[in-house]
């Protein structure tokens, strides 16, 4: 292998180092939080905060009147 | 399952959730302020407290959550990454395979096309090839080389041979050890195989012997090798020589400036006497010199041409001044070119000047006539090297490959490799095409997700700022009964403020499917914080930044009105009262207890 094809070589396999890290990273991490929201424990505690939501607006609305 | 945009939207939530408390929280500080007859204080205590109660109950809740979805989103991540390098190396392993796979189709054409085989004849000699690559000789050269030798020795052989693998490994690494081409050693071989040398070892033996000669004689090799693959076939055919005998002869051509081709014409011009000294005689009448070819003539029939050409350029003589007519005549008389007659006497002259020994010469002349080439070989091939460092590597490498191809290629035969590898390679493939579209789909569904979210929070914005008027409100009312004028007038302003606030977040919002309530919400803690989404985010400013909006705003930013001053002024007023100093309004004097006495009983 010449040093020309040393150097093409390097040169594409950063190329292509870069943008895969970048795009494969973005990939995976949505879909690692996609995954992550159909996570049963994580389901609990949004369906907690909900409850806590309305917990509060309960308060609310009962001292509106 | 919860969806990123629901995410969001309770993310949205308990941000308005946390505003509203902040507003109630200034409400009881504004309530305290009005001092403790005031009755509703202790409702709003009362409030406060279980508000305080859910907000941190709501915050702990959103942590939880955050906490819980971080550590699955990192888990789930970990995951996807290995599984991916799994995926990146199982592909990049494919594809080795595959071009392998590419490499030995390519070998198999490449030998089919140079040797005129069909494929699976292709096939066999290559694997031939690669069997003999082996050891030393796998660093030497490469089967790419091997195919061209062994057609330059079925060309040179006239297709009438059938030549081992072994053969043309052996005469290509010879070749690149003497320094000639393969061409050149392929019609060597069929010279000497013509001449009666038929074994191979002996042809390489003479080659190397030949270039010892050459180098003896202080002629190029590659010119000797060249000469007895031009005319070689021509002249033993003439001669009747042997092989042994050729090449001396061509060395010895060679060293005083003629061709192999040139003894053999010298040779027949002399052998035809009557023309011969015809010639001769018009040339000695035309110069008025005295030449005689007869002891050449002699040396001819005898078979000594190194001889004979010696007596040849010693009978010629000087040649400077001769005409043209007398220059052909010289020609025809000898059979040879003048000009490669006046060579030879500079180069006798230049080999005598360098110290050619003629004993060495007559010595390796000897040798090779006795057959004593041993040495020669060892000299001039055995100890030298084919190939420089790189080209080892090179063809290290090459052989490798072509070693593996080779192996691959008969597991393709039997199981279709390369149909089952392009069909998981494929499969591959597909699988991160179809991760690609499902990121695309999702990320347009997030990007709507996020629309519709920012449609939700001017309602939510709105909801907190009228909450925030009416609280306004509630002390402007305890205020004027409390304060009187001044602190009336003060906090009137500020509600004045949240009244065209909340009016002009009413305004519609110019953004598809966004209610026309306007996008600004008021955060007491901090400075206003905007919606927009044009810009796509949620903008908060400083505690000295202030928001209003009208058709003649928002053009460049920095403009609008500054309600600080006003608030200052309210601060100060406030604290006018409560001290109960002397404060002026409008021209009128008030003080605490005058106000304080016009307070309505049962307040």
């Amino acid at each position: 292998m010449s040093k020309k094809q040393l150097k093409e070589g390097i040169l594409d396999t950063a190329v292509k180092g870069v943008l895969g890290l970048w795009f494969g990273s973005k990939l995976i991490d949505r879909t690692a939080k996609k995954i992550a929201m159909k996570d049963p424990e994580v389901k609990q505690k949004v369906t907690e905060l909900r409850d806590a939501i309305a917990e509060f607006d309960a308060i609310m609305a009962k001292y509106e009147k | 399952m919860a969806t990123e945009s629901e995410l969001n939207i309770l993310k949205l939530q308990v941000e308005q959730r946390e505003k509203a408390f902040a507003l109630e929280e200034k409400m009881l500080e504004s309530l305290t302020l009005q001092g403790k007859r005031t009755k509703g204080i202790a409702a709003q205590r009362k409030k406060m407290a279980e508000l305080q109660k859910a907000n941190n109950k709501m915050k702990s809740k959103q942590l939880e959550l955050e906490v819980s979805m971080s550590a699955e989103m990192e888990r789930q991540a970990k995951k996807m990454k290995t599984q991916a390098m799994l995926l990146g190396g199982l592909q990049k392993a494919i594809s080795k395979i595959q071009d392998l796979s590419k490499r030995f189709s390519e070998n198999t054409r490449a030998t089919a096309n140079t040797m005129h085989l069909n494929v699976n004849e292709a096939k066999k000699l290559n694997k031939e090839i690669l069997g003999q690559l082996k050891g030393e000789k796998a660093l030497q050269t490469n089967m790419k080389d091997v195919v061209a030798t062994q057609s330059a020795l079925s060309d040179a052989y006239g297709g009438s041979m059938k030549f081992t693998a072994e053969q043309a490994v052996n005469l290509d690494i010879a070749s690149k050890k003497l320094g000639i081409s393969n061409t050149q050693a392929a019609q060597f071989s069929s010279l000497m195989f013509a001449t009666g040398e038929s074994s191979q070892e002996v042809q390489i033996q003479l080659m190397a012997a030949t270039k010892t000669l050459a180098k003896a004689s202080g002629v190029k090799f590659d010119a000797v090798m060249s000469d007895i693959a031009s005319s070689g076939k021509d002249v033993a055919g003439y001669f009747g020589t042997s092989g042994k005998e050729l090449a001396i002869m061509a060395v010895q051509a060679r060293k005083m400036g003629f061709e192999l081709a040139d003894v053999k014409s010298m040779s027949e011009g002399l052998l035809d006497v009557e023309n011969r000294i015809e010639k001769q005689m018009k040339f000695n009448l035309l110069t008025g010199k005295n030449i005689n070819l007869d002891k050449a003539t002699a040396l001819a029939l005898e078979g000594d041409h190194a001889g004979m050409m010696k007596e040849v350029v010693k009978q010629a003589g000087n040649l400077d001044g001769l005409n043209q007519l007398e220059i052909k005549a010289l020609n025809e008389a000898l059979g040879v070119d003048i000009m490669k007659l006046k060579n030879a006497e500079a180069l006798r002259e230049q080999k005598e000047a360098q110290g050619i020994s003629a004993a060495s010469i007559a010595e390796t002349e000897k040798m090779i006539r006795d057959g004593q080439m041993d040495e020669f070989l060892a000299k001039e091939v055995d100890r030298q090297l084919a190939a420089t460092a790189e080209e080892r590597r090179e063809n290290f490498e090459n052989n490798m490959l072509d070693k593996a191809a080779q192996q691959l290629g008969n597991m393709d035969e039997a199981n279709n490799l390369a149909l089952i590898l392009q069909g998981i390679q494929m499969a591959i493939q597909g699988i991160m095409m179809f991760q690609g579209i499902a990121a695309m789909v999702k990320a347009r569904s997030e990007q709507q997700a996020a629309r519709a979210a920012a449609a939700q929070t001017p309602k939510l914005a709105a909801e907190a700022s009228l909450r925030a008027a009416s609280a306004v409100s509630a002390i402007t009312t305890n205020s004027a009964v409390t304060f009187g004028v001044g602190a009336v007038i003060a906090l009137a302003a500020a509600g004045i403020g949240a009244a065209a606030m909340y009016a002009l977040m009413s305004k519609p919002v110019p953004t598809p499917k966004v209610t026309p309530s306007g996008d600004v919400g008021i955060d007491p803690n901090g400075g206003p914080v905007v919606m927009s989404p044009k810009e796509g985010g949620i903008f908060q400013g400083t505690k000295n930044d202030g928001v209003s909006m009208s058709p003649s705003h928002g053009t460049k930013g920095g403009g609008g009105m500054n309600i600080q001053p006003l608030i200052r002024k309210m601060d100060e007023l406030i604290s006018a009262v409560k001290s109960g100093r002397v404060i002026s309004v409008d021209g009128y004097q008030l003080n605490e207890a005058i106000h304080l006495e016009k307070t309505p009983a049962g307040v």
